[in-house]
């Protein structure tokens, strides 16, 4: 489990650094006439050079186990969390492995089409979440809705959007727009084909689950983002910066798979 | 309003109803409760519906059957549910939960410190509902709002207090009275502290809201908050000396421990004082310190650098520290200009507004930090964006309102910077468009938007040069109108722009002397709003100097001289009477005197002023009677006899920026 995910972690952890090293060693040199004696100036790099920056980070075993640890917990996958904790010899102490449970149990729900109940945990959990964010109260409703079409219980779904949705569609043109394209599922006889199909998909339950699980990391004042995501966003951020001063270098092309480009 | 707000609760709800009120069971009503719970939360139409059919009544009647003796688990439902309530926009559904008391029952609750952990966070989070603005301004910061604080409005009457009509005679009650009027409620936010990060939160936004004035201020700072809130400050910030990194735990505590700081520290010396001497028994840092190292730019959230930001603001308004202090100079006004040149859709206008303000409120009465303010173009050229096309910076779907804030915040504080230097005014009437947008907010419909064109006007006319360019007949028109509005601040602003303008170099003077301002001013003389009367005095006084003896005559015949000596004998206020001899003073110009002092008699006269002399006015006063019973006794050398004006007319200036001393205003007045 360490080779399969320490090399590409590295990879991207590393690339961030480096690259940003690149960028500011480039931007430091076009602001100021005067060479910085103890940061070599790269105009261009090899591989090798690249692959020695990277070496030369040194990023300890136990960082990027607690990057791995911090990914799972964030998405709320508790028992590869717990299994890898105990792999790596990590302490969970510092984890609330129930906040996880619940999260985890929440977004079961929302994945199987359980709205209802989700909306029941999500109150126990964080009252105020959907009085606060009218928008996830609302897709949250939405998906319930889209639930009710799937069932084809069409006047429940009618019943339900007059009563519970009808008030989102009149504070906010958006949500109007959503709620029309949801209800125009029940003009098709196969809704999961009409253009709309989209909003039928479980992709869709997927996102709803993750916008929730993002709100309820903020709600108890963690990070709604995992570090690794956190830090692939910064490396693909960083590349980008070198690709735009046309910098010739190694590039990140797989960050899954940790490999770079033949310079 | 709403479609939904006629609502009835439907059938299913109905019955809902009736299971928690005819049902007494125990389990079927926490049952019923949780379900009650749900239909509610994240939907206003049932809020509004049930509380048509009296809902509010049931669960105030059930929080004290659960409360004697408690029964936590249920009581932990009710105050979700009340404090879902608390959170609604509608005013009388808010009044009602007022009137029953629900504020009073659950600070009795909260005395029992037998609960569990849960019982306290979900009664403080109710409490909080309370207090909190109902606007949740900033949708884009984040999913979860952080109620920013205003304190524009913070020590304003209390118009948001409820009229509660209790017999026998009606009085008005808010949630910070109703707090106060409970002398255990401060020991109690104090002991829940220690509970968890989120009694910690509710316990500081419910604080921060209750320093409405010095005295609750007073009253807070009396129960030792601070070295608990200095320790969670200290608890929640790392320092990575390797990386020089400084990390946050807990970033939303943060904000709110920040939020705390300034609002206790809002126009209170004393409190700013103590804060400033303050220092962490854990580190031996000082709270300056501590609150500085967050002014760090590797910081992330703008909320945390806007509130450590504002704390210096606060302390340096309080006069405890000076404004080229470090902290204010380099680190606040740097982090503020900072936070209002960065641009970003995702990032809340109102935070910007609130950047703005507060930069407002620094700058206005500390002219020697404006040339830092703009020393890059950054700020300049962001207000301008701000003003001229704020949708292409946040996006075409804001909000009218918030637009008209930011616009009309951008306006006032280009007004503030525009109101002393010479080199900044000309910088910023030079700006393309500016003066044509300046006319178009003056001729919209929204107050404050007139108030920021006029507020610009006002600093422009400041100037000598601008007064002789810039005030063309187009803002003659507008100045002659708004002096009739029925807005009394809208009239105060322009009295002031009124009193530079009929300056005898002022090319707005004729018009504004043909549109009847003269008529006005006199009238304003009499007001009952003491500036608007000085600023009319101070308005005829510069209209009379070096004016036509026409001029001078008509003001006399206005003020009538009998009229003038009832004021020089009667009147009590110094600054008025200040003006009132500068205006005598400007009326005797050598060569109108022979014309006017006749209508005087020059006996009487004199000797009014003697008795002038005998009473305990301030040394700027007699130093002006002085000269004119000099004047008045060797008239055939009036310019030898003549005193210097400056020291007489810095004392007298009365205007929206009574902090400013305005040498450029002094030297308009050299005789």
């Amino acid at each position: 489990m360490h080779a399969h995910f320490a090399q590409p972690i590295q990879a991207a952890a590393a690339a961030a650094v480096a690259a940003a090293m690149a960028v500011s060693n480039t931007s430091s040199t076009s602001s100021t006439s005067e060479a910085h004696v103890s940061t070599p100036v790269h105009h261009t790099a090899t591989k090798a050079e690249w692959m020695e920056a990277i070496e030369q980070q040194r990023l300890e075993r136990s960082t990027l186990n607690r990057l791995i640890i911090n990914y799972l917990v964030t998405e709320g996958f508790k028992e590869a969390a717990e299994k890898f904790a105990e792999e790596a010899g990590i302490s969970l102490n510092n984890v609330d492995l129930t906040s996880l449970d619940e999260r985890l149990r929440i977004r079961e729900a929302i994945e199987s089409g359980r709205i209802q109940d989700a909306i029941n945990l999500i109150n126990t959990k964080a009252p105020e979440l959907l009085d606060q964010n009218r928008q996830l109260a609302f897709h949250l409703k939405q998906q319930h809705l889209i639930e009710l079409i799937r069932s084809n219980l069409i006047d429940d779904a009618l019943t339900y959007a007059q009563i519970h949705l009808a008030e989102f569609a009149e504070e906010e043109i958006k949500m109007r727009q959503e709620l029309e394209k949801t209800m125009a599922l029940l003009v098709f006889d196969k809704p999961l084909e009409s253009p709309y199909g989209y909003l039928m998909q479980i992709s869709h339950r997927q996102q709803v689950a993750n916008e929730i699980n993002s709100a309820l990391l903020i709600y108890q004042n963690d990070e709604s983002e995992s570090d690794l995501s956190m830090l692939v966003r910064m490396a693909t951020y960083m590349q980008d910066k070198l690709d735009q001063k046309q910098l010739r270098y190694p590039k990140l092309i797989d960050i899954a798979g940790g490999k770079l480009e033949d310079s | 309003m709403p479609a939904y707000d006629d609502d009835l609760p439907t059938d299913e709800e109905e019955a809902l109803l009736r299971r928690l009120t005819d049902n007494t069971e125990r389990e079927e009503r926490f049952r019923a409760l949780i379900e009650f719970k749900n239909l509610i939360l994240g939907s206003k139409r049932c809020k509004s519906a049930f509380f048509r059919v009296g809902t509010l009544d049931m669960l105030y009647n059930l929080l004290k059957e659960y409360s004697l003796p408690i029964d936590s688990d249920i009581l932990i439902q009710i105050f979700d549910c009340i404090s879902s309530f608390a959170k609604s926009t509608n005013k009388n559904l808010t009044q009602r939960l007022i009137e029953l008391g629900f504020i009073e029952q659950i600070l009795l609750v909260l005395i029992d410190d037998q609960q569990s952990k849960l019982f306290y966070e979900s009664a403080l989070r109710c409490l909080r509902s309370f207090f909190l603005s109902k606007k949740f301004a900033n949708p884009y910061l984040s999913p979860i709002p952080f109620i920013l604080l205003c304190d524009q409005n913070k020590f304003e009457p209390k118009s948001s207090s409820i009229i509660i009509d209790k017999s026998p005679s009606s009085y008005k009650l808010s949630p910070v009275e109703i707090l106060f009027s409970n002398s255990q409620s401060l020991d109690i936010l104090h002991r829940l502290l220690s509970i968890s990060k989120s009694t910690q939160i509710s316990v500081l936004e419910i604080l921060c809201c209750a320093c409405v004035d010095n005295q609750r201020q007073q009253e807070i700072m009396g129960k030792d908050f601070i070295p608990m809130i200095m320790h969670l400050l200290i608890e929640n910030i790392f320092y990575h000396k390797r990386i020089h990194l400084v990390t946050l735990a807990n970033e939303y505590l943060i904000e709110v421990c920040l939020k705390f700081l300034c609002s206790i520290s809002y126009e209170n010396p004393s409190i700013a004082q103590q804060l400033y001497s303050t220092i962490s028994s854990e580190t031996n840092q000082s709270l300056c310190e501590i609150v500085a190292s967050l002014l760090k730019k590797i910081n992330r959230s703008m909320i945390i650098s806007y509130y450590a930001s504002k704390f210096f603001v606060n302390l340096c308004k309080t006069k405890v520290l000076s404004c080229d202090d470090p902290y204010v100079s380099h680190q606040s006004l740097a982090s503020l200009i900072h936070l209002c040149a960065k641009s970003n859709q995702n990032q809340c206008i109102y935070l910007y507004i609130e950047c703005l303000d507060t930069l407002i409120y620094l700058l206005n009465g500390n002219s020697s930090l404006h040339h830092t303010a703009i020393y890059t173009e950054q700020l300049l050229s962001q207000l301008f964006n701000y003003l001229f096309t704020p949708s292409k910076i946040f996006g075409e779907n804001l909000d009218e309102t918030a637009i008209i804030q930011i616009r009309s915040s951008a306006l006032t504080l280009l007004a503030v910077l525009s109101s002393h230097h010479e080199d900044i005014k000309k910088r910023i009437a030079e700006q393309e468009n500016l003066i044509t947008t300046a006319i178009e907010c003056y001729r919209s419909s929204n107050l404050s938007l007139q108030i920021a064109s006029l507020r610009l006007f006002h600093g422009l006319s400041r100037s000598v040069h601008q007064l002789r360019t810039t005030f063309n007949d187009t803002i003659c028109d507008i100045l002659l109108d708004a002096i009739k509005s029925s807005d009394l601040a809208l009239v105060k602003i322009v009295s002031s722009v009124v009193s530079n303008s009929v300056l005898e170099f002022s090319i707005c003077r004729t018009r504004l002397l043909s549109g009847g301002i003269l008529d006005i001013l006199l009238t304003f003389l009499t007001h009952s709003d003491q500036e608007l009367s000085i600023n009319s005095i101070w308005a005829l006084r510069n209209l009379s100097y070096l004016s036509t003896l026409k001029i001078k005559q008509d003001i006399l015949n206005g003020l009538t001289i009998e009229r003038i000596y009832s004021l020089l004998e009667q009147c009590t206020d110094k600054q008025f009477l200040i003006c009132l001899l500068s205006l005598l003073r400007n009326l005797f110009n050598e060569k109108d005197t022979e014309i006017l002092l006749p209508m005087f008699n020059s006996t009487k006269l004199l000797s009014t002023l003697e008795r002038l002399l005998k009473k305990n006015y301030p040394g700027e006063i007699h130093r002006e009677v002085n000269f004119l019973i000099d004047y008045l006794h060797s008239n055939n050398h009036p310019t030898q006899k003549r005193l210097s004006s400056d020291s007489a007319t810095s004392s007298c200036r009365s205007s929206l920026f009574p902090e400013y001393d305005c040498d450029e205003m002094d030297q308009l007045d050299c005789s």
